[in-house]
């Protein structure tokens, strides 16, 4: 295929009559040099015979196009993605207003409402209207032609939401009229305008069922696939077969086929080869790299199609070394009149802006391909450059304007709007050869033939002949870190900066921020395997930043010699480590340049190092209630206790969300289950969530709750459920399993990442376009004050296969959340790319550590990994600044008073302060005192929870505990439970108000926190509340209550059979009686065979 | 010595149970009493579920107070499945009519498949000795005929290899799975196996790595020469398995531009994947579920398929079961008491009680066997792998 004899074999010319020798020449203007569309078209909207171009409100009256007219209003124009006209900050600091949405003259990414335009009559009076489709997801409008009269058009809807990034308006029925072709409110389908009543909206008609297609969905198209006469309509994942009857809008038969898995533009059927079946055309990622043809086989009556990428990221990967990214438009048209359709196609100007762009050095490269076809069935694309300075929009369209069989082109985009002359000159035979491309060949230095400046290290595998393209489309790997910020896709008006990266950084594994805004990052050198005493690698760093640019300007290295560090939190005048077999806290000196004030002191150990040591103890997290946070993996088998503790009065821990106590230096298994976590955060009413791998990924944590394991059994979470139950376990068994878990909790999300799965529509997308895949990392619920409000509440998790953030949406249902899909938020595009945790700042930017390696899975190698790497990423939304703050320095009352303060990064640290203060004493009763108002009198209910929690970190709710468990406030009530039973202890009087709550309280949320507390309270005090909790029938449904119940439960049943068997007659939830009965029925076979 | 000490204990531990018979039952008469006096259909659903559940893993449970008297109501049950639950426990009771309504019920191709499942589920828990010959003459009913198979690994009857390899050829692709299963389950039934692989009446590539490894496992001279007549020495830990990578690797690239088939590739999957793990929504759950995986990495996928035991938790690992009657199981423990285990096969879940267990073994070794891709030819393994890295399901072949 890439030999030159082949293709001198397909070059048409050789034997051409001399008056074919034909060079196409195009001569470029300029129409406008603003930014007002990324989709032009021609049209004749003046009835003088020449076609005028429209882009964005204007049109252009050919055949100089240098008239311009105003059809709708350019002053005050919105989209979803930007305004124009808009400010641009000149270098004196003054700013000045610019025509148009903000594009190539300015500096931040924006987007216009013209995606797509066309000239099309919809009422029939003789005169070309103008239909613009606009942003995905926004609506459609036709503006109505006043027939010659100046002014601005009449402007009609067309359909109220156009999905998709590639929509067009071609005739789909085959009735000889166009309809809009797009996706819309989650179905694939076309509007079709309505003829009798034309400024009526268009009718929709659904092809698909409701996939949830979204908005920027990439890549759609049509043509008649399987040769019925009919228009299918192609998409990235398949193509949908037009029926017979299109009567009562039936769902097309969908036939899957990966054609673009990243998502193309314009896709076509259309004969390449000339054997009589149509092919299909896609570019393959429409903000990455890639354009090829499909060619159509059947194999066993099955049709197959057979890839043929022409244009890639590599020269070597196109025949004649033409490689450009970002090829969001195609059109497919005879551009030599040889009866062979040609493509025309280039690079889509900064799509994403100057820093979403792939390739942003890149020439914005405008092409047309001409079809070559061979004797033997060969295919060749010659690519012909049009241009090398205006490229494409989301739309180009090639159209013979001239009547001279040879077609011009008009297109809009971030450069201005462009119209390319066509003309044709006959040549020599040696001219046309001299002006035909060459062949490529690859320099002898490799690195001569990468494109632009990028470096890539793909694996080499991946570079052999015969390998499938990488399958996602992910097209970058082993950026430097300047790269890597640079070509990081995020939604508009963020930035990421590369804060800090290797060498000062390498090997991030664990971070937080401490009192002054400060990152504290642990280094994992050791990782995987524990090093030998004396010799660990590991160090802990301190970076800040004094200058407030986003990067690091100093550098404080706090300690080395670490071994297997895989967690870290600042707190209490110190650094809480863990450090497999070891949890330990080291004293600081001087909070100016930290340095420990003397050896670690020793907390905890039986963390075990030896097993799965990438899910060992991980992400320390203060939590709302002054416990220290902390998660752990199931297959390391810890048995953990205090220094010198025996075996036997050790707590088993494997699968867990565990606390420690920084002041009671209590330990204790919160919640149990799950697979490998790395990653929790609480939203603004303390409720946790974690992500996790391989199994479902979102969890709402529940204190006391047992969620799916992704293996093994069940285990004893307290010491006393283990002596408890060893009576049921044979002596050869573990003796600290529970086999009384009958059921565990399930996930609450409500999708996954990846694609086949029940909840995501079988086969219907790739896993890229769900998230990525199963595997994530670091977690964090933004309640940050400087991103949009849009933002706030929402689950933060990195995709590790996928190289992004998925943004998921705790949403409240029953006792507790579902966790539906949220868009992705940001895109590394960078198969290197592995955040680990991720963290908002004083200011609500947020700081990310990406350990950065080609390999994304735990082994025991200890070569495995590029030691010689890592990032710490900053996301800044709107340029927020860096403020200097150290909420040590503030008093008491100033840190009561930030518990309202709308970044809970302040209210935390704050809260945790006065925790410090108070367990070296007390706190000011001025403080106290506000927080007794704020808890009782504040108008939202997160401030009244971050007041309740910071009185109990300072000395408890004393007496407001009772009006707390009487609030009208389901959550205020909830908390009030759980800060109550904390010691495991409750008062008669809360007894006796727990289970009227247990009967009357309306809040299933608050009989969650019961069936919680319950499992804290001794087993003698449990009956009237859960026999008041289970007599709920409308709980049996609920996600979380009965199996709640259940673990509060089992105690009982098997301690008494007579309140067993009470319990089972008044239960009101059949799982109940079930889990009741066979309790009661090992308990009374127990020690028989 | 040693000896003297252990019978004591034994003898102890039997009077302590025999002791507490009486008291088991008592313990149960108040919910027996319970399905007794309530009308409650979900009600009394809900208890015999937990009280079956309770007996799963016993064969045999002391008749308690009042069960006489509520059974003949229940079996005449409008809902099927109190009708089935409470055979299951009249049978587990001793009560006369049970085994026979039972039997009756396995043998109807008229009941639904549902009810007769559970029939057989509890003439299996009390391991009733007519069940192999009433099984063997089940093996053509499709809709019992997966879960006969799997029952006759129960037994040790010499009619058995026969009637499956007679059978086989009639089979389904699961049907043969499970037969082979059975039939590697116990030496007695792997030598005729072994005897049909070579005479081509079951295929060579039947024998998956993960049978081959169960069949070396029966530990018997015989047996291992067969499997090395036909597959040729076994290394069960080759020195370098980056060697192997880069092999399995080069012979992927030697298909040049067009290396795999995905449909084609989709059927190796099913053959010798899919009984333990899932992709695009179908297959075991005995091993993790592949599609989220770093699958589009060939490194990844032959690290895995190459060198199982690389990285494996305890979770993951093998265990061999040695069960009084010469049945050997090899499985992963998912959870035990004190009455039984709870162990996943690759083809389906047992319970074993503890009592019927001679010998367990938990082997270093992951349930995912080494040398999964050594049995099969070239083309194969670029099918797989080719369909393994693709981001969407592909289409099964035609038939």
């Amino acid at each position: 295929m890439k030999a030159p004899l082949a293709l001198l074999a397909l070059l048409p010319a050789l034997n051409l009559p001399a008056a074919d020798f034909k060079l196409h020449q195009f001569t470029k203007t300029q129409v406008d040099q603003h930014f007002w569309s990324e989709g032009a078209n021609f049209g004749d909207f003046n009835q003088d015979g020449k076609m005028d171009i429209v882009s964005g409100p204007f049109w252009y009256a050919g055949p100089d196009f240098k008239q311009r007219h105003e059809y709708a209003p350019s002053d005050s124009r919105v989209s979803s993605g930007g305004k124009a006209p808009f400010k641009l900050k000149q270098t004196d600091g003054s700013e000045k207003e610019v025509p148009g949405f903000e594009g190539g003259l300015g500096v931040n990414n924006a987007y216009s409402d013209n995606f797509f335009a066309y000239s099309h009559d919809f009422n029939a009076d003789g005169w070309s209207d103008i239909l613009i489709l606009g942003f995905p997801g926004d609506a459609s409008h036709w503006y109505e032609n006043p027939k010659g009269k100046d002014g601005h058009w009449a402007k009609h809807l067309a359909i109220d939401v156009t999905d998709n990034e590639s929509p067009s308006f071609v005739d789909i029925t085959g009735d000889g009229k166009p309809e809009i072709l797009c996706s819309s409110k989650g179905f694939y389908g076309y509007a079709e305008p309505n003829a009798a009543n034309p400024t009526a909206p268009f009718t929709w008609h659904p092809i698909s069922p409701n996939n949830k297609y979204h908005k920027f969905t990439h890549g759609i198209g049509f043509g008649d696939i399987n040769g019925d006469q009919r228009i299918d309509i192609l998409e990235k994942d398949g193509w949908w077969e037009q029926p017979a009857s299109l009567a009562g809008d039936p769902v097309w038969k969908f036939h899957g086929f990966a054609f673009s898995p990243g998502g193309g533009a314009q896709m076509f059927a259309y004969d390449v080869n000339g054997d009589g079946k149509n092919d299909v055309i896609t570019s393959l990622a429409a903000h990455g790299y890639g354009l090829c043809w499909y060619e159509q086989v059947v194999e066993s009556g099955q049709l197959v199609f057979n890839q043929h990428i022409f244009v890639n990221k590599e020269l070597d990967e196109n025949r004649y070394g033409v490689a450009f990214s970002q090829i969001h438009a195609v059109d497919l048209v005879d551009m030599d009149g040889d009866g062979l359709k040609d493509l025309v196609t280039g690079k889509r100007f900064w799509a994403h802006g100057s820093h979403g762009d792939a390739d942003p050095a890149g020439a914005a490269v405008i092409y047309w391909f001409k079809l070559v076809r061979g004797k033997n069935g060969e295919v060749d694309w010659v690519p012909q450059l049009i241009d090398n300075d205006s490229g494409v929009g989301t739309q180009v369209v090639a159209k013979d304007i001239t009547g001279d069989g040879y077609p011009e082109i008009v297109v809009g985009n971030k450069k201005g709007t462009f119209f390319h002359a066509h003309t044709v000159k006959t040549v020599s035979k040696d001219e046309w050869e001299k002006a035909q491309p060459k062949p490529y060949v690859k320099p002898k230095d490799s690195a001569a033939g990468l494109v632009g400046s990028q470096t890539t290290a793909l694996a080499s595998a991946e570079a052999k002949p015969g390998a499938l393209p990488d399958p996602d489309g992910v097209k970058f790997a082993g950026l430097t870190a300047a790269k890597a910020a640079a070509i990081a896709e995020l939604p508009p008006g963020f930035k990421l900066h590369a804060f800090a990266s290797e060498p000062d950084v390498q090997q991030p594994i664990a971070f937080c921020l401490d009192d002054r805004g400060r990152v504290w990052v642990a280094e994992g050198y050791t990782y995987p395997k524990k090093a030998p005493a004396g010799q660990g690698k590991d160090r802990i760093l301190v970076f800040e930043d004094t200058n407030g640019d986003h990067q690091f300007d100093k550098r404080t290295v706090f300690m080395e010699g670490l071994n297997l560090v895989s967690g870290m939190e600042v707190g209490f005048g110190g650094v809480w480590v863990g450090a497999a077999p070891e949890f330990f806290f080291v004293p600081v000196s001087n909070w100016e340049e930290p340095k420990p004030a003397g050896p670690p002191q020793l907390l905890l150990d039986g963390w075990d190092e030896k097993r799965d040591s990438h899910e060992t103890l991980n992400t320390f997290t203060w939590g709302p209630d002054g416990w220290l946070y902390g998660l752990h993996g199931v297959f390391c088998p810890s048995h953990v206790g205090k220094p010198g503790t025996a075996l036997s009065e050790r707590q088993r821990v494997d699968a867990a969300i565990w606390r420690y106590h920084p002041v009671k230096h209590a330990f204790e298994v919160f919640a149990e289950g799950t697979s490998n976590p790395w990653g929790i955060d609480f939203n603004e009413y303390g409720h946790a969530f974690i992500e996790a791998c391989v199994i479902p990924h979102f969890w709402h944590i529940i204190q006391g709750a047992r969620y799916q394991r992704q293996g093994g059994q069940h285990y004893a979470t307290t010491l006393d459920e283990m002596k408890r139950v060893q009576k049921f376990l044979p002596a050869n068994a573990p003796q600290y399993l529970n086999p009384f878990i009958y059921d565990d909790i399930k996930t609450h999300g409500d999708h996954v990442h990846f694609t086949g799965n029940q909840w995501n529509d079988n086969d219907r997308s790739s896993s890229y376009s769900l998230g990525g895949g199963h595997a994530h990392a670091g977690l964090m619920v933004y309640l940050g004050d400087s991103w949009p409000a849009e933002y706030r509440g929402k689950a933060f998790m990195n995709n590790i296969h996928g190289q992004r953030l998925n943004m998921d949406v705790p949403t409240r249902a029953g006792s507790g959340y579902v966790g539906k899909h949220g868009a992705d938020f940001l895109n590394f595009q960078d198969r290197w790319s592995q955040v680990l945790n991720l963290l908002y700042d004083q200011d609500g930017s947020v700081f990310m550590i990406d350990w950065y390696d080609a390999n994304q899975c735990h082994h025991n190698r200890d070569d495995g990994h590029d030691r010689s790497n890592g990032r710490v990423f900053k996301v800044v939304y709107n340029n927020q600044p860096v403020t200097r703050v150290d909420l040590q320095k503030l008093s008491d009352d100033e840190l009561a008073k930030l518990q309202t303060h709308a970044n809970d990064f302040k209210a935390r640290h704050a809260r945790r302060i006065l925790q410090e203060r108070a367990s070296k004493g007390t706190i000011a009763a001025s403080a106290r005192q506000l927080l007794e108002q704020t808890a009782t009198t504040a108008k939202t209910t997160p401030d009244k929870l971050r007041a309740m929690w910071t009185l109990h970190v300072t000395g408890g709710l004393g007496k407001l505990t009772d009006q707390a468990l009487r609030s009208g406030d389901e959550y205020v009530r909830a908390w009030a439970i759980q800060l109550a039973v904390e010691d495991g202890e409750a008062s008669a009087t809360e007894l006796a108000q727990f289970a009227s709550m247990a009967a009357g309280d309306k809040s299933p949320l608050v009989r969650l926190y019961l069936a919680s507390a319950l499992q804290r309270l001794p087993v003698g005090q449990r009956l009237p509340i859960l026999t008041a909790l289970t007599a709920h029938g409308e709980d049996a449904s609920d996600h979380n209550l009965p199996l709640m119940y259940w673990y509060a439960m089992e105690p009982v049943v098997g301690a008494d059979a007579g309140n067993a068997i009470k319990l089972l007659s008044d239960c009101k939830i059949p799982l109940l009686r079930q889990y009741v009965t066979r309790r009661m029925t090992t308990e009374s076979l127990a020690g028989t065979r | 010595m040693k000896r003297t000490l252990c019978l004591l204990a034994l003898t102890l531990l039997a009077l302590a149970s025999a002791a507490r018979t009486s008291h088991a039952a008592d313990g149960l008469a108040p919910l027996v009493q319970l399905l007794g006096s309530s009308k409650d259909a979900q009600l009394q659903l809900d208890v015999l579920r937990g009280m079956s559940q309770a007996m799963e893993g016993r064969a045999q449970v002391p008749m308690p107070d009042g069960w006489q008297k509520v059974e003949p109501a229940l079996s005449k049950s409008d809902n099927g499945e109190i009708r089935s639950l409470s055979q299951t426990l009249g049978l587990k009771f001793g009560s006369p009519t049970a085994l026979a309504t039972l039997k009756a019920t396995l043998k109807n191709t008229t009941t639904g498949a549902g009810e007769r499942r559970d029939a057989l589920k509890a003439l299996l828990s009390v391991k009733d000795a007519g069940l192999p010959a009433i099984l063997q003459a089940l093996l053509k009913d499709a809709a019992i005929s997966g879960d006969a198979i799997r029952g006759l690994a129960a037994f040790n009857d010499p009619k058995t290899p026969e009637a499956l390899l007679a059978a086989y050829a009639t089979l389904d692709n699961a049907g043969k799975r499970d037969a082979v299963n059975t039939l590697a389950s116990r030496v007695t039934y792997a030598r005729p196996l072994l005897a049909a692989v070579e005479t081509g009446t079951v295929p060579r590539q039947a024998l998956t790595a993960d049978l081959l490894r169960q069949l070396r496992n029966l530990n018997d001279a015989g047996v291992s020469a067969s499997i090395e007549k036909v597959w040729g020495a076994f290394r069960e830990s080759s020195a370098d398995k980056q060697k192997q990578i880069e092999k399995f690797k080069a012979t992927y690239y030697a298909g040049g531009s067009s290396p795999g088939n995905a449909s084609r590739g989709r059927t190796v999957f099913n053959r010798i994947c899919a009984q333990c793990h899932t992709l695009f929504d179908f297959g075991g759950k005995v091993g993790p579920d592949l599609t989220g995986s770093n699958r589009g990495d060939m490194d990844y996928i032959l690290q895995n398929m190459v060198d199982p035991n690389a990285v494996i938790p305890n979770e993951y690992r093998t265990s061999t079961f040695e069960l009084k009657d010469d049945r050997l199981i090899t499985g992963i423990l998912k959870s035990q008491d004190n009455n039984a285990l709870t162990v996943a096969t690759a083809n389906e879940l047992l319970v074993l009680p503890r009592k019927d267990i001679a010998k367990t073994q938990q082997s270093e070794l992951s349930m995912m066997p080494e040398g999964l891709l050594d049995t099969l030819p070239e083309q194969e393994v670029r099918d797989l792998i080719y369909y393994l890295r693709l981001p969407n399901q592909a289409p099964l072949p035609p038939q």
